[in-house]
């Protein structure tokens, strides 16, 4: 049977990880995997309701 | 023969993380803070290229600016530093094959003349214990490859010539290093082999091939870690000795 779902890898940094983790907990999710697939159905549905204020916050994240 | 500058710096900075994922992530992300700040890759000069490659990432993990989450400065300092200065000179010198006059060029200024840099980083990787697995057709190359390992003290566990005896090898003897020939003959090739014992066992591979241009093509087969055959002691010396030094990155569930 054709494979409809694929491991996606990403680095984070010990300290990013905690945060999912605690969105995880607060946000009562079954798992870490839940937790991101969770977090880019939110940064998608942001982006695509409010682009300007997206494209914002993301020209300012190296911008520190 | 060499590889086209983009592929060169992935495959250096898979080279310095002993870890094709990581490395990849680096390159990516030290040329995004390069671009960001106007300075584009100059790809007609391959010693200009490393040479702000190398700055970039040296400036980005000396900073004592604070970098936010999810940032690319972020990614970069937590991935890795630029090591010291005779294992950078090692590594451009031995693995990516630039000149001694290249080399100090690209880590100008540097704290020592650069022919003793390479000695000194030649001299830490000379002698290492470990266990390695060669997957290699051609009897000649792996039996020089084997002299090379044992002589700095790898022992050579496996001896595979094609890529069902490397997976075989690979996983009942666990080895802290595989090498194995890109090209394979037959119908598997040592990506194959890697491909099907990794999920098992994971560690460094270092690829060896006279194809270089062929391999690094930046699709998602790509082998990790490419050395370019006719290859010198000296290159497989610091490939493997570099990759037995290099903590490497768990996948975390």
């Amino acid at each position: 049977m054709e494979k409809r779902v694929e491991k996606l890898q990403i680095m984070a940094a010990d300290s990013e990880i905690e945060m999912i983790e605690d969105w995880r907990f607060e946000n009562r999710s079954p798992s870490r995997s839940a937790a991101i697939r969770s977090l880019i159905y939110l940064g998608l549905q942001y982006a695509k309701e409010r682009p300007d204020e997206a494209k914002r916050l993301l020209d300012g994240l190296d911008r520190v | 023969m060499f590889l086209p500058v983009d592929a060169s710096l992935r495959q250096f900075a898979r080279a310095v993380t002993a870890d094709r994922f990581a490395g990849d992530e680096l390159a990516g992300a030290v040329i995004a803070e390069m671009r960001r700040q106007g300075a584009e890759l100059d790809k007609s000069d391959r010693v200009a290229a490393f040479k702000g490659f190398i700055a970039k990432w040296r400036e980005v993990s000396s900073s004592e600016a604070p970098t936010a989450a999810f940032s690319t400065a972020e990614l970069i300092r937590g991935i890795a530093a630029p090591p010291p200065e005779p294992r950078l000179a090692l590594l451009l010198s031995d693995v990516s094959g630039f000149s001694p006059r290249e080399v100090g060029e690209i880590l100008a200024p540097v704290s020592e003349p650069v022919s003793t840099l390479i000695a000194q980083g030649r001299d830490a990787v000379k002698s290492r214990c470990g266990r390695a697995v060669i997957i290699e057709d051609e009897p000649l190359i792996a039996a020089d490859l084997k002299e090379v390992l044992e002589a700095m003290g790898v022992k050579v566990v496996g001896l595979a010539r094609t890529a069902e005896m490397g997976i075989r090898a690979a996983l009942a003897e666990r080895p802290d290093i595989v090498l194995a020939d890109y090209n394979l003959d037959g119908r598997k090739t040592g990506v194959d082999a890697v491909v099907a014992f990794q999920n098992e066992h994971q560690c460094p591979v270092i690829f060896i091939t006279g194809y270089p241009d062929e391999v690094l093509k930046g699709e998602d087969v790509e082998p990790d870690f490419v050395l370019v055959k006719p290859y010198t002691p000296d290159a497989v010396r610091a490939a493997v000795g570099h990759c037995l030094d290099t903590e490497r990155y768990l996948v975390t569930e």
